[in-house]
């Protein structure tokens, strides 16, 4: 089965430019244009990993990612902010709503996929661990 | 004799010749009985002689005397009567009573001679005696009359506060020593001592003065005693000069009057006792009404019910203090207005005991402009939170197009759509570039207006400046190299360890670096953290050294001002912000240090951020 990865962003452009360089890394995407169908969509398709805006209509990404942690057997799906608020303590804001990792935009296309893998790897061995 | 000379001798007797019927109303009343009592015949003739001239304690005498006078023909005494202007005399006394051929009274006839003079002599021998080393060893000036009224004895504080000699003032009215205005009204009451005498302080609440020899006159407090003795009744008067009380009195007045603030002076039955102008002026009162008032005349009607427990509690621990400390205090007007007041209590203790002191400032100005400033101040708060919050979405709203334009010009330039001939990779470089500078500069801009607001956070805690280094150059090092500068980095040995904020730490050597590799096309860039000793005290440096084209003379002023990037021959090689260099140096500021740079044409420049140690 592929690494699915789902995109939670309401503004077109970021979503294309996430999707092209993630697609082009052979990742499976599903987007989702607000928090609520974002959400929606994470609990019905059990995606890998989750990239997420924070400001966005519907439902923001905190709230996204407060409801996803509130869920059973969510807490090892990573969780990445990718955000135009980068303002101090905007980062901490993030991680305490329950992000795993707070990247600033612009995101740079040269590294992102990187920053990306290093948070997947890591979710994927503690799927495939033994016992698990 | 004729009847002529006989009326003569009647009318010039020298002493006092009065007929009295036997109803006690008088008959004949002779030019020296005129003299001597004051009263004019008309005045006398058909009035009982009791009510004329007898004072009320020598009524019994009297009709003792007339009793005897019958019985025996004629009697002689000595005995006490009182003029018209109420003074007493001591008059010497012959009646006889004259009767009919049927032998019933017709007359009685009077000589009453006005021994006053000798009678004092008397007296004055007589307390001379007993009383003269008492008297002399008192503090208080002693002055002793009789009934009459007549000095009979001084001690030597009454001579010298009087400038009297003691034989100037024996025998004469005790009215020698009061100012003219007042002599009348004393000889009145100075009568109706005799007619109740006890000790007691003389014309209580009223302003007494004493005249001297050379007419000065003093203000005076005078304490009267009666003394029996076998010569009759003596008033002893201790006087006592109050001048220099009065003063104290008047400079208090003085000083409650120069008082910046309303003064009231509170008994312990919470009477007011004493108010200053301004006092009268706050409360609309005027001075007499509010003397003798309850000070919660002045307080608003919610607030009395405490008042006394809280006066009460003031006077059995008085200390200085501020009244009602935290709480909102109001003073109450005649009219009924309300203000809100500031009070400061102080015991006083003075002579007639313990009173409070209360200043009393009328703070509704001050109310008004604290207010004034509370509204100002949310009025700025919410001003900084609209700044901050437009600062916020700016840089949100700045950012996400920004995202889409380095986000596919970086997909494209790495090829991932596919392969690009060299002029589309070219003009791509461009693009970035521009992207690029737009994002630092969206970044030094909002730095620097969070600086302005002092929004900035500063965290201070121990780095490790070695690392702080290492880390910019490596980040820099791939655009040194690009550019085929050497690059060097020298660090001390052990790891520098300061109290400082890492970020503003770290962008001031990114900007520093960038900038001497930004316009460096050939030959080195140096990095270097030395240490140095200046006045005493550590100092770090931390030099970026280029082989740059050096900055002109004329340009080195300019270096540090917003936007005064210094136009360079090749423009298109410039990238940056304008700000960077502006920015450094307030966030070195704020560091507590400053950046310093030597630079030449053709010779490279040199920039330092210098931080103390310690």
């Amino acid at each position: 089965m592929p690494t699915r990865i789902l995109i939670i962003e309401d503004d077109s452009a970021s979503r294309a430019l996430v999707r092209y360089l993630l697609e082009a890394a052979g990742y499976t995407t599903l987007e989702a244009e607000d928090g609520g169908a974002g959400l929606h969509l994470a609990l019905q398709t059990q995606p890998d990993l989750i990239i997420c805006d924070l400001q966005m209509p519907v439902m923001n990404g905190y709230e996204v990612a407060r409801a996803l942690r509130e869920q059973p057997n969510w807490h090892r799906v990573p969780l990445i902010a990718v955000t135009a608020f980068s303002m101090a303590g905007d980062r901490e804001t993030a991680l305490a709503a329950g992000f795993d990792e707070h990247i600033t935009k612009p995101i740079t296309p040269e590294t992102f996929v990187t920053q990306i893998e290093a948070f997947l790897s890591r979710a994927l061995q503690v799927r495939h661990s033994p016992g698990h | 004799m004729s009847p002529n000379l006989t009326a003569q001798l009647w009318e010039h007797n020298p002493d006092a010749l009065i007929a009295v019927g036997p109803d006690g109303t008088i008959l004949h009343w002779n030019l020296a009985a005129e003299t001597i009592f004051g009263y004019s015949r008309d005045e006398a003739i058909g009035q009982p002689i009791l009510e004329l001239i007898v004072p009320k304690d020598c009524f019994e005498e009297e009709s003792r005397i007339q009793a005897e006078a019958l019985h025996r023909g004629v009697t002689v005494y000595e005995s006490v009567r009182r003029c018209k202007n109420g003074t007493l005399v001591h008059v010497s006394v012959s009646t006889k009573a004259v009767l009919r051929a049927d032998g019933q009274l017709e007359y009685f006839l009077s000589n009453k001679k006005d021994v006053t003079h000798l009678k004092v002599l008397r007296d004055a021998k007589l307390v001379e005696a007993r009383f003269h080393d008492l008297l002399e060893s008192t503090p208080d000036a002693i002055v002793m009359v009789n009934v009459t009224g007549r000095i009979v004895l001084v001690n030597s504080q009454a001579e010298k506060m009087f400038g009297h000699q003691r034989t100037e003032l024996l025998g004469q009215p005790v009215e020698i020593l009061l100012p003219n205005r007042f002599r009348t009204a004393h000889l009145a009451h100075r009568g109706g001592y005799f007619e109740q005498p006890r000790t007691r302080t003389m014309g209580a609440g009223l302003e007494l003065y004493g005249l001297r020899k050379d007419g000065d006159e003093f203000p005076v407090e005078i304490s009267l005693s009666p003394l029996k003795t076998e010569e009759g009744t003596m008033v002893m008067s201790a006087i006592r000069n109050i001048s220099d009380r009065k003063k104290a009195d008047q400079k208090f007045k003085d000083l409650l009057e120069s008082a910046p603030d309303a003064m009231v002076i509170v008994n312990r039955e919470g009477r007011m006792v004493l108010v200053n102008t301004q006092a009268v002026q706050l409360f609309g009162w005027s001075r007499e009404e509010l003397l003798g008032q309850k000070i919660e005349i002045l307080v608003p009607e919610r607030y009395r019910g405490n008042h006394p427990d809280h006066r009460t509690g003031f006077f059995s621990q008085p200390r200085a203090r501020s009244m009602g400390a935290g709480l909102e205090l109001f003073g109450l007007r005649k009219d009924g207005g309300e203000f809100p007041v500031e009070i400061s209590l102080s015991p006083l203790e003075t002579e007639e005991g313990l009173f409070v002191s209360s200043a009393i400032r009328d703070v509704t100005e001050r109310k008004r402009f604290e207010q004034t400033l509370r509204d100002k101040n949310v009025e700025l708060e919410n001003a900084a939170l609209a700044k901050d919050r437009f600062f916020a979405s700016m840089s949100h709203e700045l950012r996400t197009p920004l995202n889409a334009i380095i986000g596919f010009t970086g997909t494209l330039l790495m090829k991932l759509p596919g392969p690009l001939n060299v002029e589309q990779d070219k003009q791509l470089q461009i693009v970035q570039r521009g992207a690029r500078h737009l994002l630092s500069l969206i970044n030094d801009m909002l730095d620097l207006a969070k600086l302005g607001a002092n929004k900035l956070d500063f965290k201070t805690e121990t780095i490790d400046c070695n690392a702080v280094v290492d880390e910019v150059a490596a980040s820099l090092r791939p655009d040194a190299e690009k550019k085929k500068l050497l690059f060097t980095v020298s660090l001390p040995d052990p790891a520098v360890m300061l109290n400082t904020d890492r970020r503003a730490l770290s962008q001031i050597i990114i900007n520093l670096t960038g900038n001497a590799i930004k316009f460096t096309e050939q030959g080195s860039v140096q990095l270097r953290l030395q240490r140095h000793v200046v006045a005493g005290r550590n100092m770090l440096a931390f030099s970026v050294e280029d082989t740059g084209p050096g900055i002109a003379q004329q340009d080195q002023p300019r270096l540090f001002e917003a936007f005064s990037r210094i136009e360079a021959a090749d423009r298109r090689k410039l990238e940056g912000s304008g700000l960077g260099l502006h920015l450094s140096r307030k966030l070195s500021e704020q560091l507590g240090g400053r950046i310093t740079f030597h630079s030449a044409i053709g010779k490279g420049s040199t920039f330092t951020l210098e931080l103390w140690e310690d």
